[in-house]
């Protein structure tokens, strides 16, 4: 879910032209699905769409490192990636898929907004999956309906996201807070911010202009209130967007908000502003990314790994995660076997070596151990992220016209007091009976 | 061929042969037409009539599309949002005036060739050649909360009219509004200057024999004179104000703050790509077309009335 | 009404090196036409809009009723134009257009109607008031156009070239409706025209000028009978004067082929002169005045015109070009000099139409000494008669 920050700048005429094309498109055919065996036939040209690719430095240094190696294993097969960005591929995703043409390979978002949302024209890839990568892999629920740990697998999940809290030691012990900070209710946190903000200190660095910080809070705070039954329940559309269980997923933020530990300008600056004041010891705390974006990664190098600290949410569930996204083969692929063996390299312990190494993106296999040289903060969310109590993160559940467009929407209204709640509730209950996908 | 044949005979014309050789002219005729005909098919004919097809569907995309019958459209007037998204259309159209006073006040002081005319009617074209993105992204610093604008009323004491331009319900409409005018104004300059520079002359002269001052020559004559122009112009406005401002509002506002600055098309885009509801988008789409027809053909129709 | 008197007005435009408008001196009496006459780009246009205030003068003074206007505003001279292409205003009706210029001058309703009312019925445009300027006929947006001036009751009216987009017929007609008009409210008015015709028909007083440079001004007939120089001489009258070199030997001219008795002109002991006379002078022989000489023509070119025919024919001796390359504006007949196929001159004769005469008729016609023009072969000048009580007036 680092991904729709990269949304700052728009889209330009790809969005309409797209439109022009779904129009064109119709009903169609739908070419047949898998042969099973990972080695059946890799050769040829695979073409992956791929939005991290030429916009994350770490990430494109790696793929292509990757592939040049699966090029040399396979000779014969040539690899067409295409960087799709992030602000457009909805649109282009969309009308490839209405069209029944496009590339091999996707990258899509994990969950119900992501590639759950495309389900209906990706290939379903448990025969493809081996008993052992379905073992050393984690994640699944990511590209499973219902986010179910069993089910129809419409992706290969990589990496690990999700949201946890990082504090500035140093102006924590200023205020004569504890550096090894983690409350225990969500009043301790307020509570900690308010003697913060008393020591004339920002306890919270953010912006919440396009109303994205409010995915991270509803995410913790539903994880922190619920079961991860529940979250299946909002996934599955059994529960309501107005049932109590959203609206204690909201209080939090709520509270903070009215707590006025938030700087005043907080809707009128991006999140990527309100990172960069964190980084610049301009606040003492900030929702952040387990990686790749408003992480450790950036924060350590400006004010230091062991100034940097690490909180998770109180409550039921302290870790939430989801993975960073996932590799989908399209229905209409033409090459699916070659595809599905880039695939199953690109998800490898050695791979996911790499990844980690040159883009700092989390391991989503059990067999990976971090080097002794990675910053303290990666190696502790790692090991959060293989413990039982590990939850998936309630966000996952959220439809794409829900995430995306409803809820930052009414929220930023809601949290600055314009609208109420309940009728934001109601609101995305609307959008999501409106835009369930079958 | 029929044609060359039939126009090069010079010979004596019978009536069989008249008739053969207009025959052979409307089919070479069709011939030459031909090619247009089928691009125009395929990439306008088609997709609009697939369109308003789509617009009678349930479809998300991947399987076929199924009819609803005119479910779409009910649902439509039922449409919170989308009722509100068109509240923000008629804004922008009601903004005309502005729209039209600008370029034109404009255009008439390069007219006049004031020193420098040049180097002016560079400048107010140079925001038409910015992309949307450019804008949209260079107005979200300017006017952030804490940004250069606020910052600059601060420092001479009027910190009092600072404010959240682009997160204030109330404000930030009309900020964008002005934004785009800003953004487009100098495709109407040019516009009106092309207009003046087509005005005639002697009828100028004769107002000023008559006794006209600048300001009546403006009024009485100039006016009058471009209003072929400012007809031309306000359909191009009313165009676009549905269909080429949504790249601008989204980098600016996403459409917010809440809904604040949605527009048609923005809802139609976000109801396709976002929600995946391609049936409904369509939907909007051909109600947006309607409208853009009716209110332009009104327009016109108007115009046309007052002026014969 | 005002006199208007313009004083060594100048006009250079722009990055242009000669005068346009090259220091005119006129007056224009109250109540008298005047009128401006003169080749296409002659400047005689340019000089109308400096008086109108359209255009600014370069150098010069133009007071109307005895005021300083040069640098007044078009507005505050209180004159009226009638423009080549009408200049009506498209938007408004007729009733509009002629409201508007009182309307701007806050002119009591109830007068401007009286005023519109009567201005309408003398230009028979009371059918026409509610139409708007694209449903009229070309003569009737030239009425409008006038009465558009004349409801105005300025003190003078500038027309510039009024007739030249009707029909040839049609602008007869306006010709003498403008006449009738001009007689009848007797404004101070200056005409521009291209066309001798209007100029010599409708002008008090006509004011010929070429190349910005003002040649002569003068009532028509004597425009026509005393012409200042030879551009004036050819300007004036249809079909144009015939010119041919004439030779002084021994006290005789020799000129277009006949020896003739010199009559009483100031040669100034030239012994080569231009002579000019006038195609309506020549006449059959035997109708000529007593002092004719006789000239022998043979036909080239017979134009008949029912009640007269314009005869073509050569005459012996070289042709003159100077101050004769006179533009094809003034129609017909004379496009600079006519030559003949053997490179000689070809003079014309409008004769009374008797019988038919047709190429290679001969006719024997006489030329009158008394009624040949003499010309300066340098300079184009008018040669004076010594015992002229006419008074040739030239600037």
């Amino acid at each position: 879910m680092t991904k729709p920050f990269r949304t700052g700048l728009g889209f330009g005429l790809a969005g309409l032209l797209a439109i022009a094309l779904v129009a064109c498109g119709g009903g169609g055919d739908s070419q047949s699905g898998a042969t099973g065996g990972s080695e059946a036939n890799v050769s040829g040209k695979i073409a992956v769409w791929d939005f991290e690719y030429e916009t994350t430095p770490g990430y494109t240094k790696a793929i292509k490192a990757l592939d040049a190696e699966f090029e040399k294993l396979h000779p014969g097969v040539t690899i067409e990636r295409t960087a799709q960005p992030y602000e457009n591929y909805e649109a282009i995703y969309r009308a490839a898929f209405t069209a029944h043409e496009g590339p091999d390979i996707m990258t899509m978002s994990p969950g119900q907004s992501g590639v759950l949302s495309y389900k209906n024209g990706l290939e379903e890839l448990n025969d493809r999956i081996s008993p052992e990568m379905n073992e050393s892999i984690s994640q699944w629920e990511s590209v499973t309906p219902g986010l179910a740990a069993e089910g129809p697998r419409y992706g290969v999940p990589f990496g690990i996201q999700g949201w946890v809290f990082y504090y500035n030691k140093q102006l924590f012990a200023k205020a004569g807070l504890s550096t090894s900070f983690q409350p225990k209710s969500w009043g301790e946190l307020i509570s900690a911010g308010k003697r913060l903000k008393a020591a004339g200190i920002q306890p919270f660095a953010g912006g919440n202009k396009e109303g994205s910080e409010t995915w991270g809070w509803f995410s913790l705070g539903f994880q922190s209130a619920n079961t991860p039954q529940q979250t299946t329940e909002l996934a599955e559309g059994k529960m309501s967007y107005t049932d109590e269980a959203v609206t204690k997923a909201f209080q939090p933020e709520i509270e903070t908000q009215e707590a006025g530990l938030y700087p005043s300008d907080r809707f009128g600056k991006t999140a990527i502003e309100g990172f960069t004041q964190f980084a610049e010891g301009k606040g003492a705390m900030i929702l952040g990314f387990w990686t790749t974006g408003g992480y450790w990664g950036d924060f350590n190098p400006a004010i230091g790994e062991k100034n940097l600290g690490i909180f998770y949410p109180p409550g039921n569930a302290q870790v939430g995660t989801l993975a960073g996204y996932a590799d989908s083969i399209p229905v209409f692929a033409k090459n699916k076997d070659a595809a599905w063996a880039l695939i199953e390299f690109l998800s490898s312990k050695k791979a996911s070596e790499t990844f980690f190494r040159e883009a700092g993106i989390l391991p989503n296999r059990g067999d990976v151990t971090l080097p002794k040289s990675a910053p303290v903060q990666a190696r502790e969310l790692v090991e959060a992220s293989r413990s039982p109590e590990r939850v998936i993160a309630p966000n996952a559940a959220l439809q794409a016209a829900v995430n995306f467009g409803t809820m930052p929407a009414e929220m930023n209204q809601v949290l600055q007091g314009r609208t109420s709640l309940e009728g934001a509730q109601e609101a995305m209950q609307e959008t999501a009976e409106k835009t369930r996908v079958e | 061929m029929t044609a060359s044949s039939g126009a090069g005979s010079v010979g004596p014309r019978t009536g069989r042969r008249h008739g053969a050789r207009h025959s052979g002219r409307g089919l070479t005729r069709w011939l030459f037409l031909l090619p247009a005909l089928v691009l125009l098919a395929v990439l306008i004919v088609y997709p609009i009539g697939d369109a308003i097809r789509l617009a009678f569907t349930s479809w998300d995309g991947f399987s076929a599309p199924h009819s609803i019958g005119l479910s779409n459209f009910e649902d439509l007037l039922k449409d919170k949002r989308f009722k509100e998204s068109l509240l923000h259309n008629l804004a922008i159209v009601v903004a005309i005036p502005i729209w039209i006073a600008v370029p034109y006040a404009v255009a008439c002081g390069i007219h006049t060739k004031v020193a420098g005319w040049r180097f002016f009617r560079l400048v107010f074209f140079l925001p038409v050649v910015l992309s949307p993105v450019v804008l949209g992204a260079y107005y979200g610093i300017v006017l952030a909360e804490s940004g250069p604008l606020n910052g600059a009323l601060r420092s001479v004491g009027l910190g009092g009219l600072a404010h959240e331009w682009l997160n204030d319900p109330a404000l930030t409409l009309p900020v964008v509004i002005g934004i785009i005018i800003w953004a487009t104004f100098g495709v109407g300059v040019l516009i009106f200057l092309a207009g003046l520079a087509n005005l005639d002359e002697e009828i100028v002269e004769a107002a000023q024999v008559d006794g006209a001052s600048r300001w009546q020559i403006q009024r009485h004559v100039v006016f009058w004179q471009l209003l072929p122009v400012i007809e031309f112009w306000t359909v191009i406005i009313v165009i676009a104000s549905f269909t080429a401002f949504f790249p601008l509002i989204y980098t600016l506002t996403k459409g917010g703050p809440g809904t604040a600055t949605f527009t048609v098309d923005f809802d139609l885009y976000s109801e396709a790509f976002t929600s995946g509801r391609l049936g409904y988008a369509s939907a909007i789409g051909v109600v947006m077309m309607f409208i853009i027809l009716v209110t332009c053909g009104g327009l016109v129709a108007l115009l046309r009335w007052r002026r014969s | 009404m005002a006199a208007i008197e313009i004083d060594g007005v100048q006009k250079v435009f722009d990055g242009m090196e000669r005068a346009a408008v090259a220091e005119v001196s006129l007056t224009v009496a109250d109540g008298e036409c005047l009128v401006l006459v003169g080749p296409s780009g002659c400047g005689k246009s340019t000089l109308l809009r400096m008086i109108a205030g359209i255009e600014r003068v370069s150098g010069g003074q133009i007071r109307i009723d005895g005021a300083d206007v040069t640098d007044r505003e078009a507005r505050d001279r209180d004159i009226a134009m009638v423009f080549q292409n009408y200049a009506l205003y498209p938007h408004m009706t007729v009733e509009e257009n002629l409201h508007f210029g009182l309307k701007i001058r806050k002119m009591p309703k109830a007068e401007r109607n009286k005023r519109v009312e009567a201005v309408a019925q003398m230009l028979r445009l009371d059918e026409l008031v509610r139409r708007k300027p694209g449903q009229l006929s070309g003569g009737q947006r030239q009425r409008v156009a006038m009465g558009r001036a004349m409801v105005r009751e300025p003190k003078a009216l500038l027309m510039d070239e009024p007739l030249s987009n009707l029909d040839a017929k049609l602008r007869v007609l306006m010709r003498a409706e403008l006449a009738r008009l001009h007689g009848r409210v007797g404004t101070t008015t200056i005409y521009v025209t291209h066309d001798q015709t209007e100029a010599m028909t409708l002008g008090d007083r006509v004011a010929v000028i070429s190349d910005g440079v003002l040649q002569q001004v003068a009532p028509p007939d004597e425009l026509y009978s005393s012409p200042a120089n030879l551009f004036v001489a050819s300007f004036i009258g249809s079909p144009s004067i015939n010119v041919a070199e004439g030779v002084v030997r021994d006290g005789r001219l020799v000129f277009a082929g006949v020896e003739l008795p010199i009559p009483p002109v100031d040669l100034g002991g030239r012994t080569r002169v231009l002579v000019g006379v006038r195609p309506a002078d020549l006449n059959p022989f035997d109708k000529s005045g007593a002092g004719a000489v006789p000239l022998r023509a043979t036909v080239e070119v017979a134009e008949h015109l029912g009640a007269e025919m314009h005869v073509l024919f050569p005459v012996v001796g070289p042709a003159s070009h100077a101050g004769t390359e006179v533009s094809g504006d003034q129609g017909h007949e004379r496009e600079g000099v006519l030559l003949a196929d053997d490179g000689s001159s070809l003079f014309t004769a409008v004769l009374p139409a008797v019988g038919s005469v047709g190429p290679g008729d001969r006719l024997d016609l006489g030329i009158d000494p008394e009624l040949l023009m003499f010309f300066d072969p340098e300079t184009g000048g008018s040669l004076q008669r010594v015992s002229s009580t006419a008074g040739a007036s030239s600037r």
